[in-house]
């Protein structure tokens, strides 16, 4: 049986992107919400609120303008104790050596992953992680 | 001597030398007053001197009328002499501990502290400290050849028991030299030493140590084939200088004599002097600008020696051969490349990283467009297509920007009219300008002429307008003020907004990095104060920036004068 799960956030500046990815999300039919933002600046504001769900998935491009995404996750974690358990997948255009090592020592990052999400990727990943 | 000769005598013909006024007291006596003295020296026929007490007191009757009056006299020779003998005695003792300025101390051994007397502080000439601990002590007093005997005879004390008396050599911060004996004694508790008392005692002192050190050095540095100077450590006051700088410096010794030795020698590191007291520095070799007295700037080495137990500085300048300056200029051009080129490669990298991004969408975009029948979902990939595009046109412009500023940098400096670049990126933006009815106050003078490159200078000021356009207040029109300032080395353009502003704990080390926009702007790309920072480093300027969350935000550039 397919994995449902409750709630994903995407982030990244590109508007289109966000759109596309929103799109595929909807497609492959992988969770019952989804959370879009072009900074993580409105991300956190977002979901500072109380009773915000927490997502249990992230996709987070890893170059952004202000705040880019290691900026975002160490605001992101202390958040909540909940937000520790999110899943983070990060969203690059080119897998560059020093992002990998970054990603590879941060314990909520699971994955670096090449734009773009399609949809049987978004289900592989959600199917690994959940 | 008989009784006869006095009986009807008058008191003062037996006894002459009493004072005149003999017969006002007998009189104070009558009306009452009790045992009046008079002190009398009385020269004996026989030639001894012998010193009386006269006492007088009222003779009454039964009534308590006074009748005369009664003198006895008593002879205090012998006691008088004895306070004379004592005085003499304190006189000497005060003025013997007055000389022998002993001072005295404590050393607790657990804390490696001292606590020092006020007699001490005066011999050791410190005013502000009440706790010394024994590095400092030392460092600041003892000169070097004595250190290890001051450590030895702690030792001592401490782990074996053997106190000491000893004197020893000081050398105090007005370059004096003393003899001081120094005598201490360990003090035990549950078996340990805990504590050392002692003295401190003044033998001679005054001999001062330039005298003894220094005046062959002197010597030495007048002959010297190479402009050398000293100075002092705490102050960075230039002590003395030789013919050798006078000539290469401009000014005479006597205009020397009130400088700094910054005032005359810059150095790339700030903070330089003052040297505190004996930290010990490094004898080193720095490349200096030395400032001529006319203005002008040499290019030196400068070798430099601490000597004097840290009090002073001896510094050698040698100037540069042409060869070597042309080195150095070389090396610091290759550094700006160096770190222009990495600027550059991060550039590089995240703009391929959004082109990439946008080639990657288009192509989904594509294939969206042919698999979609709704007519509504083709609209929306049509306006999110019309979006990016004009996205990625931006991306290439600051591209192209990028690639004009970097052909640019060598062209030459020129003198330029301020008014007309400012008056050309008011036109390049006349329509934010319009838009958002932003105000600019331009107070600088029609005349102002700025040595810079134009193609630059327009950058710059466009740039910084429509930054403060962007991050104006919601609601409120911009008010853009520009200004000059003269300063010693720069012409400081200054450009003041009535913005948002920012906090510069939280942004000011993004300011100038290049893709990382300010605040939450969809508008902002990240190129623009990073633009402005490369354009004024590559004109030798720099750019600084004050502001503060709805203060708004003052951008000041540094254009050198030369």
């Amino acid at each position: 049986m397919k994995t449902k799960v409750k709630s994903v956030l995407l982030l990244d500046d590109n508007y289109a992107t966000n759109y596309l990815h929103k799109k595929f999300l909807e497609k492959s039919d992988c969770t019952e919400s989804i959370l879009e933002f072009r900074s993580g600046i409105d991300a956190l504001n977002y979901l500072k609120q109380p009773d915000v769900l927490i997502p249990d998935f992230l996709f987070i491009d890893i170059n952004m303008p202000v705040m880019d995404a290691w900026e975002f996750l160490d605001y992101y974690t202390e958040l909540d104790e909940k937000c520790k358990t999110s899943v983070v997948i990060l969203l690059s255009t080119s897998l560059s050596p020093s992002d990998k090592e970054k990603a590879s020592v941060s314990p909520i990052i699971k994955q670096v992953v090449l734009k773009p999400l399609k949809p049987d990727i978004i289900e592989e990943l959600i199917q690994k992680y959940a | 001597m008989d009784k006869e000769p006095f009986i009807g005598k008058n008191i003062q013909e037996i006894f002459p030398s009493l004072s005149n006024d003999i017969s006002t007291k007998l009189h104070f006596v009558m009306d009452g007053l009790q045992d009046l003295q008079i002190l009398n020296t009385i020269h004996l026929s026989n030639g001894s001197v012998k010193k009386v007490v006269w006492h007088l007191d009222p003779w009454k009757d039964t009534h308590g009328d006074t009748l005369g009056v009664m003198i006895r006299a008593e002879d205090v020779t012998k006691v008088k002499e004895l306070e004379h003998e004592l005085l003499k005695v304190k006189n000497i003792l005060s003025e013997k501990s007055d000389i022998a300025k002993i001072g005295s101390w404590e050393y607790d051994v657990e804390n490696e502290l001292f606590e020092i007397s006020e007699e001490t502080k005066k011999i050791f000439k410190v005013k502000s400290f009440e706790k010394l601990t024994i590095d400092q002590l030392i460092r600041y007093a003892f000169p070097a050849n004595t250190r290890d005997t001051v450590l030895e005879v702690f030792y001592n004390a401490v782990n074996n028991g053997i106190p000491w008396d000893t004197n020893m050599e000081l050398c105090l911060p007005d370059n004096k030299m003393a003899l001081v004996n120094t005598i201490g004694k360990p003090k035990y508790k549950n078996g340990r030493c805990n504590r050392i008392i002692g003295t401190v005692q003044i033998i001679n002192e005054g001999v001062t140590a330039t005298q003894q050190n220094t005046t062959p050095f002197l010597e030495l540095m007048e002959e010297l084939p190479v402009p050398a100077l000293m100075i002092d450590c705490l102050e960075g006051n230039i002590l003395e200088a030789n013919n050798e700088l006078f000539n290469l410096s401009g000014y005479t010794k006597l205009e020397l004599g009130l400088k700094n030795y910054l005032d005359i020698v810059k150095t790339a590191n700030r903070n330089y002097y003052p040297v505190n007291t004996g930290e010990t520095r490094k004898n080193q070799t720095n490349i200096v600008k030395l400032l001529h007295k006319d203005g002008s700037v040499i290019l030196c080495s400068a070798k430099e020696k601490i000597v004097e137990n840290g009090k002073r500085l001896i510094c050698v300048l040698n100037t540069l051969t042409d060869e070597e300056q042309y080195v150095i200029r070389l090396e610091n051009q290759l550094r700006r490349e160096e770190k222009s080129a990495l600027d550059v490669m991060e550039y590089t990298h995240k703009i391929t990283h959004n082109l990439k991004a946008h080639a990657i969408n288009y192509n989904l975009i594509a294939e969206l467009l042919e698999t979609t029948t709704e007519e509504k979902e083709k609209q929306k990939l049509l306006y999110i297509l019309k979006n990016s595009t004009k996205d990625l046109s931006d991306i290439t412009k600051d591209l192209r920007h990028l690639v004009t500023v970097e052909s640019n940098a060598r062209a030459n400096k020129q003198r330029v009219n301020i008014n007309d670049w400012v008056f050309k990126a008011e036109q390049n933006l006349s329509s934010e300008l319009k838009s958002t009815g932003a105000k600019i106050i331009n107070e600088i003078p029609d005349s102002q002429k700025l040595s810079c490159n134009p193609v630059f200078l327009e950058n710059i000021l466009t740039n910084c307008i429509s930054n403060s356009i962007k991050y104006r207040k919601p609601y409120k029109s911009p008010v853009i003020t520009i200004a000059t300032t003269i300063e010693k080395e720069h012409t400081v353009l200054w450009i003041e907004d009535n913005g948002q502003g920012m906090d510069l704990k939280l942004k000011g080390d993004k300011l100038f990095k290049i893709a990382s926009s300010l605040g939450n702007n969809t508008d902002s790309k990240g190129t623009g104060l990073y633009m402005v920072k490369v354009q004024l480093e590559l004109m030798d300027g720099m750019v600084k920036v004050e502001s503060a969350p709805n203060k708004g935000t003052i951008i000041k550039l540094y254009f050198p004068h030369n």
